[in-house]
């Protein structure tokens, strides 16, 4: 269908590229004090872009009728932006698992069990929890009017569950899921069951002041957090935004030499695997950080345009939207230390299991973000919870003080993490 | 449509059939200094059938296009009772409604040329930069859209609605010195094209804002006495207080704070209401088809009722509330509205009067809330000494327990007003929901400011 639109286009403009996506989307709910539900939701979307006489238009929709998506583009493009559409050329596409056969023919029932199997295994007394699995199918294709005619399945398969306790020591609940391109196995859902077990654990919850700076242990679910919070400084930003090389609070600040950090479309079976973006561009993996050393930002084929730079296939393009640039897995790779014992590595200081990404300031690094999840630490041993601790420090500077760097790397979604050590970071608790 | 989708209806299996379809199309233009960055023409197609039967879950099914309706309708119907649950929820029903409003003439925004539109949005931007020289940088960005939103139903509801919108949102940049500031503000309007342009005709006070904070001095962190504007009060009950009263559960604070909770001082009472004429959150009927209320969330300081969807309602044993919204796809959930915080008496210089020294925070940009807390950052804001308004500061941020924060209003005005811009709620992964929200000037005694939650 995408090159009956290209074809369509080809007389009539200067340059053209599309993208399609279709999605299939099968998600089931339980919940012994929710309402059961199982939805199936479908949908088609394109993204067109048109350029003529030196404007290009866009156009966006989610169904199939294309007339009226190209009319729609060409209407768009006498009052468009000026400029030429950057457009790449064929190029053979790289190997990427982005689906698994299996996984697209789970159904209801399937992902019913796959929920109620958590569920149950989660529900110890005093808990509710609700549980959800989900499967999506689909399809991405690409096209341009330079030859570019590609295109991939995508499949992905999550389960997850809200937790909530109420215990003497006042309501709790925690989020937990895991997401992938196959159906989860035992393991996978014996680790949410861990790591719920350890956020909800029964301890004291501490209320007594902390020093103004202490040693954290953060779990890879927490680093994923932090690195979320990094994703706009290592991105260039929208189309239109002034691309500019680091500031000095970036450049400066001394990120620890321990640290490299990939943007890689490659991983097999994640969220952000794929082979092509949707400017076109094959995907490939980039090294934003090494050794400490910000080594480049994620781009697409305009911003890269005013840059100076390739690039580095991370055009996101939706329905509705102009396009934009923004990640795809992210990767903090693995360091030596076996953090297993995260605790015993801090000796006296914080644990954080999990902490929510919060804008950040991309120029200063500063940084106020609370989180429920975290632990007093005390002789190597959890001592207790604190109900809300804040890190206030510069995001920059935290990464300037890394103790260690954990060996395992785990996922949360689209970002690879292992655990973190770091020394000396300004926290308040209350 | 009518006839498809109450044929359809007609023919369900189910005990329980709804059926929510959209039509919709609209234009998005940005602006960057002067320069057209991007237009962009969308329209948009399709809806979802639900189905429920005693005993069984939910079943739901997303369709592009009407012919798509009785095969989507089967699906919705397996899917419900294609697992057995032990479920005893019961649906209480509703009475049947029939409403058809039209797009009130002259307002569908598609009727417009695009080079209208284009040229206000490039006109916004040259004023912005023709107020001073040190506005270095702007961006202004135009939406329009004109939505069709059909409701049906087995128990006998068929309700249609045209509903145009456009949106205009500018940001100012100034500079001097090494020193750079920022302003921005944005219109919603229920498709008046005058309405906008009066809007635009105004818009350098936007720019005037992001030079008059080149000088000012940051404000020092600590606890003082602020003065909420009417557009600050009202985006703050929105985000921290009504946030929590979801009756589908509450979002970063999971379930919804209980009833007969005290959230503040007896003059705080706070509401949502979907029948205001004219705001961004009215509508004829929710997407259960239901009308929508003025619901009080909280009276005389204490939380009093939540907002709800039929499904939420049902679970919590108590009546909807009209607030069911959800995307053209999905099942909805519990939305706001127009929410407001109520007016007391006297207006700001009743509340400026006793204060010597304090901080007068307007033009919110953005209400954080999470763990407990909630931070309110103003896009403006003056040091307020011996009573009167002084000087500009920035940093101007007040934050801290959500709770405690609610607790510190002692004193609520009387110069109630809806804010007219193009405010956004934004819910979990549910997506946005254009809405309103108004107050008067609110007072509280020392607040924590300077630094955000």
């Amino acid at each position: 269908m995408i090159q009956r639109l290209i074809d369509q286009l080809s007389p009539r403009v200067a340059e053209a590229d599309a993208v399609r996506v279709t999605d299939e989307t099968v998600t089931v709910t339980v919940g012994r004090e929710a309402w059961p539900a199982v939805s199936r939701i479908e949908g088609t979307s394109w993204h067109l872009r048109v350029q003529q006489d030196g404007r290009v238009g866009l156009a966006g929709a989610v169904d199939d009728r294309i007339d009226g998506l190209v009319e729609r583009a060409l209407g768009s493009v006498a009052v468009g932006s000026p400029g030429p559409l950057h457009l790449p050329a064929p190029a053979p596409l790289p190997a990427v698992r982005t689906a698994s056969p299996a996984a697209e023919t789970l159904g209801p029932r399937d992902l019913a069990a796959l929920a109620e199997q958590l569920m149950d295994r989660l529900g110890a007394s005093g808990r509710r929890v609700e549980a959800w699995a989900e499967r999506s199918a689909g399809q991405v294709q690409v096209g341009n009017t330079r030859g570019v005619l590609a295109g991939y399945e995508v499949t992905m398969v999550g389960v997850g569950a809200r937790v909530g306790t109420a215990g003497p020591q006042g309501a709790c609940q925690c989020e937990v899921h895991h997401v992938g391109v196959d159906r989860p196995g035992s393991a996978d859902l014996e680790r949410l069951v861990d790591e719920v077990d350890r956020r909800l654990r029964p301890v004291m919850v501490v209320r007594e002041a902390m020093p103004p700076a202490v040693v954290v242990g953060l779990a890879p679910r927490a680093v994923a957090g932090l690195l979320r919070m990094l994703d706009p400084i290592l991105t260039v930003r929208a189309r239109g935004d002034r691309p500019s090389a680091p500031s000095p609070g970036q450049t400066e600040s001394g990120w620890s030499p321990e640290l490299t950090i990939v943007d890689d479309p490659l991983v097999d079976g994640r969220p952000g695997s794929r082979p092509i973006d949707d400017d076109g561009v094959v995907s490939r993996r980039v090294t934003l950080l090494q050794d400490g050393s910000i080594r480049g930002w994620r781009c697409d084929l305009a911003t890269g345009e005013r840059l100076g730079l390739p690039s580095t296939g991370h055009a996101v393009r939706t329905p509705f939207a102009e396009p934009r640039v923004g990640p795809s897995n992210t990767i903090l790779l693995p360091g030596a230390v076996d953090a297993r014992d995260l605790a015993g590595l801090v000796g006296d200081g914080v644990l954080i299991m999990d902490l929510p990404a919060r804008r950040t300031n991309v120029h200063a690094g500063q940084l106020s973000c609370a989180t429920p999840w975290a632990f007093q630490v005390v002789g190597g041993e959890v001592a207790g919870r604190l109900p809300r601790l804040t890190l206030r420090d510069s995001l920059f500077q935290m990464f300037g003080r890394v103790r260690a760097i954990g060996r395992e790397l785990e996922w949360a979604g689209a970002v690879g993490a292992p655990a973190l050590l770091l020394d000396s970071v300004v926290v308040s608790a209350d | 449509v009518r006839e498809t989708l109450l044929a359809a209806v007609g023919q369900s299996p189910a005990g329980f059939t709804d059926i929510r379809f959209h039509r919709r199309h609209g234009v998005r233009i940005a602006v960057r200094d002067r320069q057209v960055e991007s237009t962009i023409v969308w329209q948009g197609t399709g809806g979802v059938v639900r189905c429920w039967s005693p005993g069984h879950a939910w079943g739901a099914a997303s369709f592009g296009d009407p012919a798509e309706l009785p095969s989507a309708l089967l699906r919705a119907h397996e899917l419900s009772v294609a697992v057995r649950w032990r479920s005893e929820h019961i649906l209480p029903p509703q009475a049947a409604r029939q409403i058809e409003a039209g797009c009130p003439p002259g307002r569908d925004p598609g009727d417009l040329a695009d080079s209208l539109k284009q040229e206000v949005v490039l006109n916004a931007s040259a004023a912005l930069h023709a107020t001073d020289r040190r506005i270095v940088e702007s961006q202004v960005r135009y939406e329009d859209a004109l939505v069709e939103t059909w409701v049906v139903n087995s128990e006998g509801s068929c309700l249609v609605e045209w509903r145009p919108s456009i949106e205009l949102a500018a940001l100012a940049v100034a500079e001097e010195e090494g020193t750079q500031e920022r302003a921005l503000g944005s219109v919603g309007i229920a498709g008046h094209w005058p309405d906008l342009e009066e809007w635009v005709g105004s818009v350098s006070h936007i720019a005037g804002r992001a030079v008059s904070l080149l000088r000012a001095v940051p404000l020092q962190p600590g606890r003082l006495p602020v003065v909420l504007d009417p557009a600050s009060a009202g985006v703050l009950a929105h985000r921290a207080a009504a946030h929590l009263c979801h009756g589908d559960g509450g979002e970063e604070e999971g379930a919804p704070v209980p009833v007969g909770t005290r959230l503040g001082p007896p003059q705080l009472s706070i509401g949502d209401d979907g029948t205001v004429p004219g705001l961004r959150g009215t509508h004829g009927f929710d997407h259960e088809g239901l009308a929508p209320r003025n619901t009080m969330l909280v009276r005389n300081g204490v939380v009093v009722e939540h907002v709800h969807t039929r499904t939420s309602a049902a679970l919590a044993g108590m009546a909807p509330t009209g607030n069911a919204r959800g995307d053209w796809r999905s099942a909805p959930a519990a939305r706001l509205t127009n929410t407001y915080l109520g007016r007391g008496q006297g207006d700001l210089g009743t509340l400026l009067r006793d204060v010597a020294l304090g901080l007068y925070l307007s033009d919110p940009v953005a209400v954080t809330l999470g763990n407990g807390r909630a931070g309110l950052r103003g896009g403006y804001a003056r040091m307020i000494r011996r009573g009167e308004l002084a000087e500009p500061v920035r940093n101007a941020v007040v934050g801290g327990d959500t709770f405690a924060l609610f607790g510190l209003i002692d004193a609520v005005a009387g110069d109630f007003r809806w804010d007219p811009s193009a405010a956004r709620c934004s819910r979990g992964g549910l997506g946005t929901v254009a809405v309103s929200t108004g107050a008067p000037h609110v007072r509280l005694l020392d607040a924590p400011v300077g630094e955000l939650a």
